[in-house]
């Protein structure tokens, strides 16, 4: 009786911390964890806040938290997580974001044109993830995974 | 009697003599002028720098250029190879601190060319990059935190904010939204001058055509200068040096 009440805990337990780990992961970690995970951590500065917003221009309101990281070589990555308010407002703010940046890059780094054009873009509803970088593929499957998909 | 005369003629002297070292005491306490000295800075910075004959050479020595690509002609082909140019290709103001300047080993950001800098005369030119925002506001707190630092670490500092010159194009920012947006960016550099008491110059009363773009000889691409360009910009901001002389006297009263 006692081994199945404590094995019900743990399933609970870990059940709920599954859920925790993907899909409401603090931006701060959630992004902290895809610049890990793509391995990018040598090239990539985290951004404060007013730097992000005088680099997405989001509406009033429509982000609740984010965490931005940014390269610091000439390369257009970026790893991008916030928690929005209204996301298809924020959304637009970052594909505004993409295309200054790409018409930016096709004059400097016409090399960082292809990957601005397949960036990574996707929301569960709550919040919204962006990355641009070299694995592509390896940045769709690490977004789904904050995302909780 | 004669005893008498000499006692009263001693005591005379005597008296003299006190009244003197009394006298010298008092000019010796008496409180010394106090002159309260200050400077008066009687430059106007709500207008452009005027016309002055460029100076020469050596004042290079105690010069840093500072800014995005358009900066970086002067590193190409500037003529006054003692200034000292930092520049960032495709730079956001918003990066300056995490940016690393181009041509430079070992690695170091631009910010920290700035925090780092002795130079008197620093000439910062910025914005190019950001011309397709749809406003300045962050853009001018992070300039403003530019100003602040230099000015801290060194009071004396004298700062020439280069306003945006109108390029022939920018892609993706046709007319007359190109027009609009410099305004906004020129208008911010203006204001930001106007508070932190810095000079400001404006390459287009001397660069432009009758079209009020730069001038078709003077950039390869509409925006950058080619070696006649770059010559053309330096020799304007030659002619653009404000001699703190000129206006900064030290009053005494």
């Amino acid at each position: 009786m006692l081994k199945k009440f404590v094995s019900s805990i743990m399933a609970v337990l870990l059940l709920v911390g599954c859920g925790s780990s993907s899909g409401s992961a603090k931006p701060s970690t959630a992004a902290e964890q895809l610049v890990k995970n793509l391995n990018l951590s040598s090239k990539m500065d985290a951004m404060d806040e007013s730097q992000t917003q005088g680099l997405f221009f989001f509406a009033d309101g429509a982000v609740k938290s984010s965490s931005l990281y940014l390269a610091n070589d000439k390369s257009a990555d970026i790893v991008g997580v916030f928690e929005a308010e209204d996301v298809s407002s924020v959304r637009e703010s970052v594909e505004t974001y993409l295309e200054t940046t790409k018409l930016q890059n096709q004059t400097y780094n016409p090399e960082e044109v292809f990957k601005l054009d397949n960036a990574v873009i996707d929301d569960n509803g709550k919040t919204v993830v962006v990355v641009v970088c070299d694995d592509l593929e390896s940045a769709k499957k690490e977004v789904k995974s904050v995302l909780g998909k | 009697m004669k005893k008498l005369i000499t006692l009263v003629c001693l005591s005379l002297l005597c008296g003299c003599s006190g009244t003197d070292k009394k006298a010298e005491a008092e000019a010796t306490e008496a409180p010394q002028p106090v002159y309260a000295c200050r400077y008066i800075d009687s430059y106007d910075y709500n207008q452009t720098v005027p016309w002055k004959e460029a100076p020469d050479d050596s004042y290079y020595d105690d010069v840093l250029f500072a800014g995005d690509s358009r900066m970086g002609s002067i590193y190409l082909y500037g003529t006054h190879k003692n200034a000292e140019v930092a520049y960032v290709t495709s730079l956001n103001l918003m990066r300056i601190k995490s940016m690393n300047v181009d041509e430079r080993t070992p690695e170091i950001t631009l910010w920290e060319v700035l925090d780092q800098t002795d130079k008197q005369n620093i000439y910062l030119l910025f914005g190019i990059n950001e011309i397709r925002n749809p406003n300045f506001d962050a853009f001018g707190d992070t300039l403003r935190e530019v100003v602040d630092m230099l000015q801290k670490n060194n009071p004396e500092v004298q700062i020439y904010l280069v306003l945006s010159y109108h390029p022939d194009l920018i892609t993706g920012l046709p007319e007359p939204g190109l027009t609009e947006h410099l305004d906004m960016l020129n208008g911010k550099l203006i204001e930001i001058a106007k508070e932190k008491r810095v000079f400001w110059v404006n390459p287009d009363e001397a660069l432009d055509d009758d079209q009020g773009t730069v001038i078709d000889d003077y950039v390869w691409d509409g925006l950058h200068f080619n070696p006649t360009g770059a010559k053309a910009f330096e020799q304007f901001l030659a002619e653009h040096v404000v001699r703190r002389d000129d206006y900064v006297k030290k009053i005494c009263e």
